[in-house]
């Protein structure tokens, strides 16, 4: 008997592309992410692929992440951005030699890091999604889709239609774009409530995932806790969180990430070196930026200017005794669920993907020496949710209590006083997306088509739940704010132009060219007939 | 950001910032202020190393730092830039305790203020339309909003105030009389939100508006069925289980609960003083700070 080890990483980022601006600051989250996370993960599981480790890991991949990671024009702006950036670290390679050796060796390894970056990406000739599919056939990876554009949907539930265009299209994209049905679906910020699996029983999803107390406050008690999935009513897999495992990885006292020879993230040469110097590597409007370009490690709790420089070595050798220390943890883990329960744990750990890499640097290789490090333990296997739910034979059925992953374990994150606001507005806007598709369901006119396809995108960007949850955070919430506006007020205006049949062309081609989010768009997902 | 902050909480940023004049500057005002303060001193903290002792004296006594003679330069800067690294930790999403980390924010911590609002957009205020929607905070809190038409609006002014009640309905088919508690709040007619702490999880509420006619409660509006999610383990008999290999149903008697879960305790050091006191309880809103009236 050996228990079973479902990691899973959530990569998701909210559809940011500006085109208009050859420049625009937030889609550089879309880049660090790229250089800090996908990147470094596609190249550790190929490494362990290389190496005949076997391992399994779950990715979900968002539609939002997988559309930027789609699209041309972002696909050249990263080029130039990572270009840049390996000419900023030759620059840092130059200046270093005359300061403190451990940053002239940082400096050196994050040159070597980016070239082979911007090999990588052009071997793949940018085309990452492929790169995750190569994957995906050794079996090591299993990929699942994410709801259109990570819309919150407990705070959707007033619109079921609303709700079923969420799951549809984001089966809809994942086919389109992977060319593959998905096995399974990750719920936006894990948001569930009781007969959502209705919805995904109607697309042929497997399985989806919860946070634990979904189980623990289910209809029926599951026998094995969170340890065992179960299968819902409408006959859908359901996989819990195992809280143990996540506290390992995130306690801020005792977590991995906070070890002070890890990677200070906000220590960066963006901030640090003279303006002069940095100006043509940060936001040409003048604002500094992080570059991803960092000296200095945690060190421990003192002021940022007292950060004591960065050992990549010795950081290295700490990911390492951590990914030991939780294999252990992991073998003891299932050691002692075994003698209870008699039959194989399942011990879930998801993960937002962008802890690893660019949060916590080391991350990355954090996993790729865990996995190493379980091909030598005999009684725990990494693997992935459809290998389990294939070996099972019974299955307990039960209905998840409503529940999401955010603070707390409920709504408030997406629904309190900073954001409440917004509710308002996106519920008219589905109720009027629905009204309009069940009314032109059978419009053949493609000007039409067209506009109506072009609501349903500006309605579901206005969705993500991520402009909710930056309100809540306090951060670059004007941005959100903005974002929330902007696609609500097109919505409203195409929907006005469509009422009193006076569609603006241009303004309509305008907003294609803005957002050009799902091309195989299909309003009459909202349609009630 | 200064988003969610009230008046109050801004003049002590301003303060802190040395703002001059900040006491009698408005909320607008005093937004900008402290941005342009911060992009000021954001862009002070990183030339610390270039400035010259006599401009880093005159910065430091402007902080209000405690100076001798003695003070060396690099003390000096090191004090300086001390006070910008609380302030930005501040400002900072730290790791959250759940799984959301958040990477959109991470690159711009420090410049979150930078580019102006180009065009301001006006959601419209109103639709227009008898509204009254209820959605789930937690097991305890309910948020419900509402939007009024021409007419029930013009109704509800010659009978201001509007009165808002909640129902406890769970498992019943509510005509109007027969729920278990009905709790009742008159708000002004210019509210159009309100959170509502309800005792029990697990539950079905409803809530109406209305007014009060001699001392009569007369509904207007009535909204979805809000269901509170469970916050404590069911207890069950048999269990269901699925054979699948057949697809066959089959039931067992409950077993005795194998593993011990240990659930997240939640608490505080020290309980917090309620203000206002006219809300049945809620700790969340306390811990939280955002406490919504």
């Amino acid at each position: 008997m050996s228990g079973k080890l479902i990691m899973v990483l959530h990569a998701h980022l909210p559809y940011v592309n500006h085109p208009n601006h050859s420049y625009f600051m937030e889609e550089n989250w879309l880049f660090e992410a790229i250089t800090e996370t996908y990147i470094p993960l596609l190249m550790a599981f190929n490494r362990l692929i290389a190496d005949e480790i076997p391992f399994g890991i779950t990715m979900s991949i968002t539609p939002p992440l997988f559309e930027m990671l789609s699209n041309r024009t972002l696909k050249d702006k990263y080029r130039r951005y990572l270009k840049s950036l390996v000419e900023l670290a030759e620059k840092e390679v130059d200046l270093t030699v005359h300061e403190e050796p451990l940053k002239h060796k940082c400096a050196l390894k994050y040159l070597n890091d980016f070239q082979n970056t911007l090999s990588f990406f052009d071997d793949c000739k940018g085309d990452l999604i492929s790169e995750f599919k190569k994957l995906e056939n050794t079996g090591a990876l299993e990929l699942i889709t994410c709801n259109a554009t990570h819309g919150f949907l407990p705070l959707m539930r007033g619109n079921p239609k609303a709700v079923h265009a969420q799951i549809a299209m984001g089966v809809k994209a994942f086919e389109e774009r992977f060319k593959e049905h998905p096995k399974g679906m990750w719920l936006a910020e894990c948001g569930y409530y009781p007969n959502l699996d209705k919805e995904l029983a109607d697309q042929n999803v497997d399985f989806f995932f919860v946070d634990s107390h979904a189980f623990w406050y289910a209809n029926v008690p599951p026998k094995y806790d969170v340890y065992r999935p179960i299968i819902t009513p409408n006959k859908i897999f359901v996989f819990a969180r195992d809280p143990e495992s996540s506290e390992q990885v995130w306690s801020a006292q005792y977590g991995y990430p906070g070890d002070p020879n890890y990677r200070e993230f906000y220590r960066d040469v963006g901030f640090d070196r003279p303006f002069e110097y940095i100006k043509d590597y940060v936001d040409p409007a003048g604002n500094r930026i992080n570059t991803g370009i960092k000296y200095y490690r945690v060190t421990g709790e003192v002021a940022l200017g007292d950060k004591e420089l960065y050992d990549p070595d010795k950081a290295i050798e700490i990911a390492k005794r951590h990914a030991v220390d939780f294999a252990k943890k992991k073998s003891f883990q299932v050691g002692r669920l075994t003698d209870m329960m008699g039959i194989d744990p399942v011990i879930v750990a998801p993960f937002d993907a962008e802890l690893y890499g660019h949060w916590w640097y080391e991350g990355p290789e954090f996993l790729e020496f865990l996995f190493r490090e379980l091909s030598k333990i005999n009684n725990v296997e990494s693997t992935v949710p459809s290998k389990i739910i294939e070996s099972m034979e019974n299955v307990q059925v039960a209905t998840p209590a409503m529940s999401t992953w955010g603070a707390n374990g409920y709504n408030e994150t997406w629904l309190n006083g900073r954001n409440d606001w917004i509710y308002p507005h996106l519920q008219e806007a589905e109720s009027r997306m629905i009204e309009l598709a069940t009314e032109y369901r059978n419009s053949t006119d493609p000007l039409y088509i067209r506009t109506l396809n072009m609501c349903a995108r500006e309605l579901m960007l206005a969705e993500s739940s991520d402009w909710a949850f930056i309100m809540t955070t306090g951060t670059t919430v004007e941005y959100a704010v903005n974002r929330t506006k902007t696609h609500l007020s097109r919505f409203l205006e195409l929907y006005d132009a469509i009422k009193v049949h006076n569609i603006n062309e241009k303004v309509l081609e305008l907003y294609e060219w803005l957002d050009p989010i799902f091309p195989y768009m299909d309003y009459r997902v909202y349609s009630e007939q | 950001m200064n988003g969610g902050k009230t008046i109050r909480q801004l003049k002590k940023e301003a303060m802190y910032l040395k703002i001059k004049g900040y006491y009698n500057m408005r909320k607008k005002e005093l937004v900008k202020a402290i941005s342009e303060r911060k992009t000021e001193l954001a862009k002070m903290a990183h030339d610390l190393g270039n400035m010259k002792m006599n401009q880093l004296r005159s910065f430091a006594k402007e902080m209000g730092l405690k100076l001798t003679r003695r003070t060396t330069k690099s003390e000096l800067i090191k004090k300086i830039s001390k006070i910008f690294s609380t302030w930005q930790y501040e400002e900072d999403v730290k790791f959250g305790k759940s799984g959301r980390t958040n990477v959109a924010t991470s690159s711009l911590t420090k410049v979150s203020e930078r580019r102006a609002v180009k065009t301001e957009i006006d959601l419209p205020k109103t639709y227009k339309k008898d509204k009254l929607v209820g959605l789930e905070v937690n097991t305890n809190w309910l948020h419900f909003y509402w939007d009024f038409s021409e007419k029930t609006k013009e109704r509800l002014e010659k009978h201001s105030p509007i009165v808002l009640r909640i129902y406890d309905v769970t498992y019943i088919d509510f005509n109007g009389t027969n729920a278990h508690r009905t709790f009742e709040k008159e708000l002004s007619l210019n509210v159009s939100k309100y959170y509502v702490f309800v005792p029990q999880p697990n539950a079905d509420y409803l809530a109406e508006i209305g007014y009060k006619e001699d001392n009569k409660f007369v509904p207007l509006l009535r909204s979805n069925l809000v269901s509170t999610p469970p916050s404590s383990p069911n207890f069950a008999q048999m269990e269901l289980w699925m054979d699948l290999r057949t697809h066959q149903k089959f039931s067992e008697i409950s077993s005795k609960r194998l593993a011990v879960r240990i659930e997240r305790l939640t608490g505080v050091s020290s309980m917090p003083t309620p203000s206002g006191g006219n809300s049945g309880g809620g700790s969340f809103f306390w811990i939280s700070g955002g406490r919504n009236v």
